[in-house]
């Protein structure tokens, strides 16, 4: 899932500052579940923003905004406001600038990781994206995102006591996190292996990537 | 959410008809027994010295500081309210097959108990002052006639009575109740220098062998002694406070913390003062003499030993509990036994005193000392007998859909006691344990204060754990399932299912209720383990090998505070060692004794030649030529001293969290702060976790001594039955729902819940709150981003039409606390000020208070319990989080974020609800 955060208040205020009309526009994926951009969120922020902006403030959330199709709910709302402050991800406020192209669009979020929820409030990354996936060999437990060095051939000399020395009271070192996932699976064979260095080019190191399913093209 | 708890029965009327109890005193311990009792279908007869009930629970304050500090005045006090409604509701005059109520009689007192006549065990005479005599037929009589705070003019040292600013814990306690305040009586003013001295009429001397003189600890000083310095340390920042005291004893939970705090903001001087004297305008002066180092507070400190002289404007008195005046004589009357002090019953191994009467109990700090929540504990154990002997073997009509069944996971001493007193009220119990044997692991050094010398007390522990496990084997109702492991459980109150792992197969088992009695591990002994240095399971093992051993050093209190499980072990053993010709030494910082007996078990040792001594900084403990070096300061000469021991013991901590793959298993069972699995508020009367259905029992539950771990199981028991037998577990119809069209399964709801009651519902693919679990306090429906949850009767439409008037000030109230300080408070608010009740401060979103600002409210406070003691567990603290950050918000976008706050109140504390809205 994608997790984000809304930006410092302060930052969001300077962002609107000089408009008079804004739509505080929300997203019911991810950001809803990850507690930044989801209905409810809108209505505080919008909320907080009159109180101490005083501007006017519309609100509305949409089912997504990675899917342009969404938007036709608000393009009334849109067009008569001054400016748009997204809280989707980062995709969702360049979909709402693509769409609006005379429109100042802002985001109120920063699109920090892909990862999972530990519990109420809490989230961690262990994906980015690299477009290369070796979970299979590492015993699903990912050394590119997880380790902070991103090494492929074992712990560094930073790891103690299973964490990670970047910082030692909240990242676990993946290696440890490796390795005991293969003890447990009986694969320490695995580790006797060289692993060759990756193909960056597959990761963003290539420059943004498409993705495209040759059976469907034709419905374009 | 008490009220949920324990509800009435209405199935099994026809098995209790007839079946009457009388109780002799309504104070904490009276009053709940007459609660739980007449609950649980019996007539019940409550009668009171006093024009009303409440003993003197009643006569107590709130100590909360800035967090409740658990002294449980509230929890009496609702107690009391719920008993004087049963006897209001008996006069009104009741519905058809409703619970008959409580039958009180004030100002009345038991004159004589008689053989009964009607075929009724007992018959009652009781007298009031110009009343005519009374009789009342009952088969049960309990005895709760509470206990008389030591009166100080007894010892003239301490100028009680003479000297108008030294007052007695009691007189705070009234202060703190009437006005909220500790003040000098001589001119009612706060004062700067105030000093509280412990151990009054307790834990005295018995050189001189004065009538007054005990040999016991009271229990309770320490803990309200610390309470109360801390709520005036609280309000008065500037005054200083000094606390005099010998040891400090450990009570409830999070008392490390607690202890820490107080360390850090008050005085502790080891030492008791000698003699006070009136000093000019009001002052009190103390004349103390200390050891070296005394007033170190845990560091190191200059001090040279000597006497000195402190003057304080105000000196409390933190005088212990004595045996109730008139004990002896209803003891003799009843014909029940009495103990060397004066308290009632004998103090054997069982959880209940051996009574020479059957039928006869004995409830509340008239039994021995304890506190309020020791007090409703023994009042449960008592319920539990008697209404497993009233009930027998009919279990009744539950309700359709709840499983009576119970489980108890865990064969110890608790675990036994739980499963047997289970059967007596008529459930059937799976007694699930891991080893081939039950018996768990009560090691006989844990006896020692259980009787008048450690080898009759092992000889005694032996012989309860035998006799439980024989009469486990006579119990048809139980059904043992040895060698077998709790995996998961799943399912809710009402309805759980355990998944077992025995040796061989998997096994699945039904139960309404399940209690946890896994007992306590040893936490690794820290410090350097070596041939000379190790933990008490090492000492036993070298005595077995036949080691020979001269001197034995104990140390305690090293990386945390031991409490009295850890001294039970090390005194019984040490006095084992100490008649054997072995040398021993103690080295601690508080020696810990607040149990029944501990205090006689410590003398017994000191008497039989083991030596403490009390160190502010650890001592250092090294090994030399395989001999252990313990090297500390010495507190008369004040310079350090080095000694040598064959062995030195690091007595392990123990660890309270049980298995952490049964924890794992039970979903959503929290833990409190220090890792035990009840989670951390005083509404979880002792053995409730946060999950409805499932409790803590024994070890398990914190530390734990084996006479207190037996009348948990019976508290349990009763606990566990109160909850199958009554209408608790019926669906109802005003919990959180959720719009199935709105949910995105983000599983917010789910994992906030305090009680675990919220699951996914596959077909709905929607988060579903459970009819018979939600506890309707609304902390979901305020955290759902997607605002996909309502709580029918605290919609968003309704507060936002009570928000509509348009008033100056807004205050959402939390119905358990701040609604009831508001209603005392009793001043009409007018239009300006409105008043919107929620049912938890939790259910309040910030959208909420934000709708408010927007509408032109000045103000607008959240008020709830303090959040320790929500009664929703997480709600106030959550409340409060929110609050924070939203004020912060809202002044980092250019708003005056003081205008939205959130406070804690208790219902009591109405003096303080008109300070929140200026």
């Amino acid at each position: 899932m994608i997790v984000a955060e809304q930006k410092p208040m302060e930052e969001i205020v300077a962002l609107v500052a000089g408009h008079k009309r804004v739509l505080a526009l929300g997203c019911g994926g991810c950001v809803t579940v990850c507690l930044s951009g989801g209905q409810r969120e809108v209505s505080t922020l919008a909320s907080i923003v009159r109180l101490g902006c005083r501007m006017t403030v519309e609100e509305a959330t949409l089912e997504r905004q990675c899917d342009a199709e969404f938007f036709d709910a608000v393009r009334e709302q849109a067009e008569r406001c001054d400016a748009i402050l997204s809280l989707a991800c980062g995709v969702g406020v360049q979909m709402a600038a693509r769409l609006f192209p005379g429109k100042p669009v802002y985001p109120a979020l920063n699109t920090r990781f892909m990862g999972t929820n530990d519990g109420a409030g809490q989230w961690s990354e262990n994906c980015l994206a690299c477009g290369d996936c070796s979970l299979g060999v590492f015993g699903a437990v990912c050394p590119v995102a997880r380790c902070s060095k991103s090494l492929l051939n074992g712990p560094c000399g930073g790891s103690a006591n299973g964490m990670c020395e970047v910082d030692p009271e909240r990242i676990e070192c993946a290696w440890q996190l490796v390795h005991d996932r293969l003890k447990a699976l009986g694969r320490m064979d695995v580790l006797d292996a060289i692993a060759e260095p990756r193909d960056w080019s597959k990761t963003h190191s290539g420059g943004p990537r498409r993705l495209s399913r040759e059976d469907m093209a034709d419905l374009r | 959410m008490k009220k949920d708890a324990i509800s009435t029965v209405r199935g099994s009327r026809s098995a209790q008809r007839g079946r009457t109890a009388l109780v002799i005193g309504g104070g904490v311990a009276g009053a709940a027994v007459a609660d739980r009792l007449s609950r649980g279908g019996l007539d019940v007869h409550l009668v009171e010295k006093q024009p009303d009930i409440g003993g003197h629970a009643a006569e107590m304050g709130c100590k909360a500081a800035a967090a409740c500090v658990r002294c449980n005045v509230c929890v009496a006090d609702e107690i009391f309210r719920s008993v004087r409604e049963s006897a209001a509701a008996r006069r009104r005059g009741r519905a058809r097959g409703a619970p008959a109520p409580i039958r009180l009689h004030t100002s009345a007192e038991a004159l004589d108990i008689l053989p009964g006549r009607n075929g009724r065990r007992f018959t009652a005479v009781l007298g009031g002052n110009r009343r005519r005599t009374k009789r009342i037929d009952a088969d049960f009589v309990v005895v709760a006639i509470g206990y008389r705070p030591f009166d100080p003019v007894e010892n003239s040292s301490y100028g009680y009575g003479v000297i108008p600013n030294v007052i007695t814990g009691v007189e705070a306690e009234r202060q703190l109740a009437a006005k909220q305040r500790i003040v000098r009586p001589s001119d009612n003013t706060v004062p700067k220098r105030m000093a509280f001295i412990q151990c009054v009429g307790s834990r005295t001397e018995e050189l001189h062998r004065r009538p007054e003189d005990t040999d016991y600890c009271s229990t309770v000083c320490c803990a309200y002694a610390l309470r109360m310095a801390t709520r005036v340390k609280h309000q008065s920042p500037d005054t200083d406070i000094a606390v005099f005291y010998m040891d400090i004893q450990t009570f409830g939970k999070g008392f490390e913390t607690f202890y820490g705090q107080c360390k850090d903001t008050m005085r502790f001087v080891r030492s008791r003062p000698y003699a006070l004297n009136a000093g000019p305008e009001g002052t009190v002066r103390v004349k103390v003499a200390t050891e070296a180092g005394a007033t170190g507070n845990g560091a190191r400190s200059e001090d040279r030993a000597g006497v000195r002289e402190e003057t304080f404007d105000l000196v409390v008195l933190s005088v212990g509990i004595r045996p109730p005046p008139d004990g002896l004589s209803l003891a003799t009357k009843l014909g029940i036994a009495s103990d060397a002090q004066g308290f009632l019953g004998l103090k054997r191994a069982a959880a209940q005193p051996d009574l020479q009467r059957p039928g006869i109990y004995v409830a509340g700090a008239a039994e021995s000392p304890k506190d309020i929540a020791g007090c409703i504990a023994q009042a449960e154990s008592v319920s539990a007998l008697i209404l497993g002997a009233a009930v027998g073997r009919r279990v009744g009509r539950g309700k359709r859909g709840v499983n009576r069944d119970t489980a108890v996971v865990g064969g110890g001493v608790s675990g036994m006691q739980t499963a047997l007193a289970l059967a007596k009220l008529g459930h059937r119990v799976a007694l699930i344990h891991r080893g081939p044997d039950l018996g768990g692991r009560a090691a006989p050094e844990q006896a020692g204060h259980l009787d008048a010398d450690s080898e009759a007390a092992e000889a005694r522990a032996r012989d309860l754990v035998a006799r439980l496990r024989d009469a486990v084997g006579n119990e048809p109702g139980i059904v043992r399932y040895p060698e077998t492991a709790l995996e998961s459980v799943t399912g809710e109150q009402g309805g759980f299912s355990l998944f077992l792992r025995g040796r061989r197969e998997r096994q699945t088992v039904a139960a309404g209720a399940l209690a946890l009695a896994t007992g306590s591990t040893a936490a690794p002994a820290t410090g350097h383990m070596s041939g000379a240095i190790m933990g008490l399971a090492g000492l036993r093992a070298k005595v077995r090998q036949g080691a020979v051993v001269r001197r034995v050093a104990f140390l305690l209190d090293m990386d945390g505070e031991h409490g009295r499980e850890a001294w039970i072990r090390v005194l019984t053993t040490a006095e084992n060692m100490s008649i054997r010709g072995i040398q021993t030494k103690i080295f601690c910082r508080n020696a810990r004794v607040a149990a029944t007996g501990m205090e006689r078990l410590y003398r017994r040792a000191r008497a039989a030649g083991t030596v403490v001594v009390k160190f502010d900084t650890n001592p250092a403990v090294t090994e030399r030529a395989g001999r252990a070096v313990v090297r500390s300061t010495d507190a008369v000469a004040g310079a350090d001293v080095s000694e040598t021991f064959d062995i030195a013991v690091f007595v392990e901590r123990r660890n309270w969290s049980g298995s952490a793959a049964v924890q794992r298993g039970v979903a959503g069972l929290r833990a409190g702060p220090e890792g035990e699995w009840q989670y951390d508020s005083i509404w979880l009367l002792p053995g409730l976790t946060n999950r409805p259905g499932v409790f803590v029992v024994g070890a398990a539950r914190g530390d734990s001594e084996c006479r207190a771990g037996l009348m948990d199981g019976l508290a349990v028991a009763y606990r566990m039955h109160a909850l199958l037998s009554g209408d608790a577990l019926r669906k109802r119809d005003d919990v959180a729902t959720v719009n199935a069209e709105k949910c995105v399964l983000c599983l917010t709801c789910l994992r906030v819940c305090p009680h675990g009651a919220i699951a996914i519902d596959p077909e709905r693919k929607a988060a579903f709150p459970s009819p018979v679990s939600c506890k309707r306090c609304g902390i979901c429906v305020s955290e759902c981003p997607a605002q996909a949850m309502t709580l029918p009767g605290f919609t968003d439409e309704r507060i936002t039409a009570e928000i509509g008037a348009r008033p100056k000030t807004v205050v959402f109230a939390c119905e358990n606390s701040a609604a009831p300080a508001a209603r005392a408070a009793g001043r009409s608010y007018g239009a300006s000020v409105k008043i919107i009740v929620v049912p938890c401060a939790g259910d309040v979103d910030p959208r909420m208070a934000l709708s408010a600002l927007e509408s032109g409210a000045r103000k607008v406070v959240i008020l709830g319990c303090h959040p320790e003691s929500c009664q929703y567990l997480s709600g106030s603290g959550s409340a409060d989080r929110r609050m924070r950050r939203l004020a912060d918000r809202l002044a980092k976008a250019g708003f005056d974020g003081s205008r939205v706050s959130f406070h804690g109140i208790t219902a009591m504390e109405s003096g303080k609800f008109a300070d929140f809205l200026k």
